[in-house]
């Protein structure tokens, strides 16, 4: 896909909570050998997506100087909504201070709903209906305790703010592409507390086959190949799958590495992708092209190409995405318990 | 307070909407209709987010719908403007004086299962 009129990202911003748990510490408990990463991030008792959501939002605004008057749609891409009915998006509207004359809603596709709403702002930002819009992936992801998802599930997040080129941009957007089938590799009822997945068919059939196909798909309509790119970001449910896609389709570790941050932070779900894309985006210089793959389970996966401009200088986010994971203090697995909520006094 | 009146109040609580005197340029927070120190009349003012912790306390006793968030330590912050105001501190282990702290959106506290999420700015450690 590509918009009629080019737009592009104006600022970004992400925000991982303070707190990670170790794997081994998970693993002990349950009596297990398994650690996909080495820890993840887990949200303090205050915060939810919500608060994510505010804190990338703020960072991209603060970061870019994005005039706030002009910003039109505020998406959230999000499987752990504080509400299951009232809008996220209006409560981090009113407290970054923006119009109330903008479009809001939340997304939802497994882990792929923070791209899904990039998408929908490359639309109407193109197409004039707005001048500017945010597109947030937020997630305090759940996995039931002693079940392979507790080791990953993390919270975190991105926000993306989005213009039309001409109205300068860090990052402009040359093409996307989208792939997605009825493939149930994951998913979670309606007022259950805690997903399920059908183990093994995670990867092949969902993982691999959606982001391959949509990167493949990409490459197939617009021409490019894994050497025009300087990086590559791709969804991060572990260390083991995105390394493994890299490889598949060409990619090398050099280019995957300054956007794999899941072995310290964890799956952030909805803000995985976008968190590895703002990584990327604080190394970054102009020139460069990034490709991002996201995968939502259920099943989908977004491809997008952007080409960094001269401007990404003085929009970086500040602090960058290392700082906020070198800030992080492990907490033990009750203070895990206690601010999941899964303890309760 | 309700529902209803922290509904009121959001605007103030969630973006340190505070006031400023028209007559000496005395800034509080929360915003209050006549100046405190002069009684001339106030109109509304954007404080800064950044600040320092000037006090502190820590917070055991309090009311049933904080139970999940005690004990908290409660602060006196001077903003960057001069301004002091009196906020609760997160993502903090033991507080110091002079910390440098930001203003950020937190849950404050919930309605029971089924009911309202509060929010409102707290203060934690500068990023």
């Amino acid at each position: 896909m590509r918009p009629t009129r080019e737009v592009g990202i104006y600022g970004y911003g992400a925000y991982i909570p303070r707190y990670i748990i170790e794997n081994r510490d998970i693993a002990d408990l349950w009596g297990r050998d398994a650690t996909p990463i080495k820890s993840k991030s887990f949200p303090s008792y205050d915060e939810d997506t919500i608060t994510i959501a505010y804190e990338a939002a703020l960072r991209a605004i603060e970061s870019s100087g994005a005039d706030r008057s002009l910003i039109g749609a505020v998406f959230i891409g999000s499987e752990s909504k504080p509400y299951a009915v009232k809008p996220s998006g209006t409560v981090v509207a009113e407290a970054l201070g923006l119009s109330r004359n903008i479009l809001s809603a939340d997304y939802e596709f497994a882990c792929k709903a923070g791209t899904e709403a990039m998408q929908t702002v490359f639309g109407l930002v193109s197409s004039g209906m707005i001048r500017m819009g945010l597109a947030i992936g937020a997630d305090t992801a759940q996995g039931r305790p002693g079940d392979e998802l507790e080791y990953t599930a993390a919270a975190g997040g991105a926000a993306y703010i989005i213009s039309r080129v001409e109205d300068g941009v860090l990052a402009r957007l040359e093409a996307s592409y989208t792939y997605v089938s009825d493939t149930p590799d994951f998913w979670r009822r309606s007022l259950e507390e805690y997903p399920r997945h059908l183990y093994r068919f995670t990867g092949e059939p969902a993982y691999f086959h959606h982001i391959m196909s949509s990167v493949k798909g990409l490459f197939d309509e617009y021409g490019y190949s894994p050497s025009d790119f300087k990086y590559a970001v791709f969804h991060q449910p572990n260390y083991k799958f995105p390394t493994r896609v890299a490889k598949k389709l060409g990619f090398t570790m050099d280019q995957i590495k300054p956007g794999l941050v899941v072995a310290l932070v964890g799956n952030t779900y909805s803000g995985s992708s976008l968190l590895g894309l703002a990584a990327t985006l604080d190394v970054a210089q102009p020139g460069d092209k990034i490709l991002l793959a996201s995968f939502g389970s259920g099943a989908g996966s977004d491809s997008m190409v952007f080409e960094v401009t001269d401007l990404i200088e003085e929009r970086r986010m500040k602090p960058p995405v290392s700082k906020l994971i070198s800030r992080m203090v492990p907490g033990d697995y009750a203070t895990y318990a206690m601010f999941r909520d899964i303890l309760r006094r | 307070m309700t529902e209803v009146s922290d509904w009121r109040f959001r605007r103030y609580r969630y973006r340190l909407i505070g006031s400023r005197c028209r007559e000496c340029g005395e800034t509080s927070y929360p915003p209050r209709r006549r100046c405190a120190r002069c009684g001339g009349a106030t109109e509304e003012y954007q404080l800064p987010r950044r600040g320092r912790v000037v006090h502190y306390t820590l917070l055991k006793a309090l009311p049933t719908r904080y139970n999940r968030y005690r004990p908290y330590y409660l602060a006196v912050v001077e903003l960057s403007d001069g301004t002091r105001v009196i906020g609760m501190l997160t993502d903090v282990d033991e507080p110091s004086e002079g910390m440098e702290v930001e203003a950020t959106l937190r849950k404050l506290y919930t309605y029971g299962e089924d009911g309202k999420i509060i929010y409102g700015v707290k203060f934690r450690p500068v990023l």
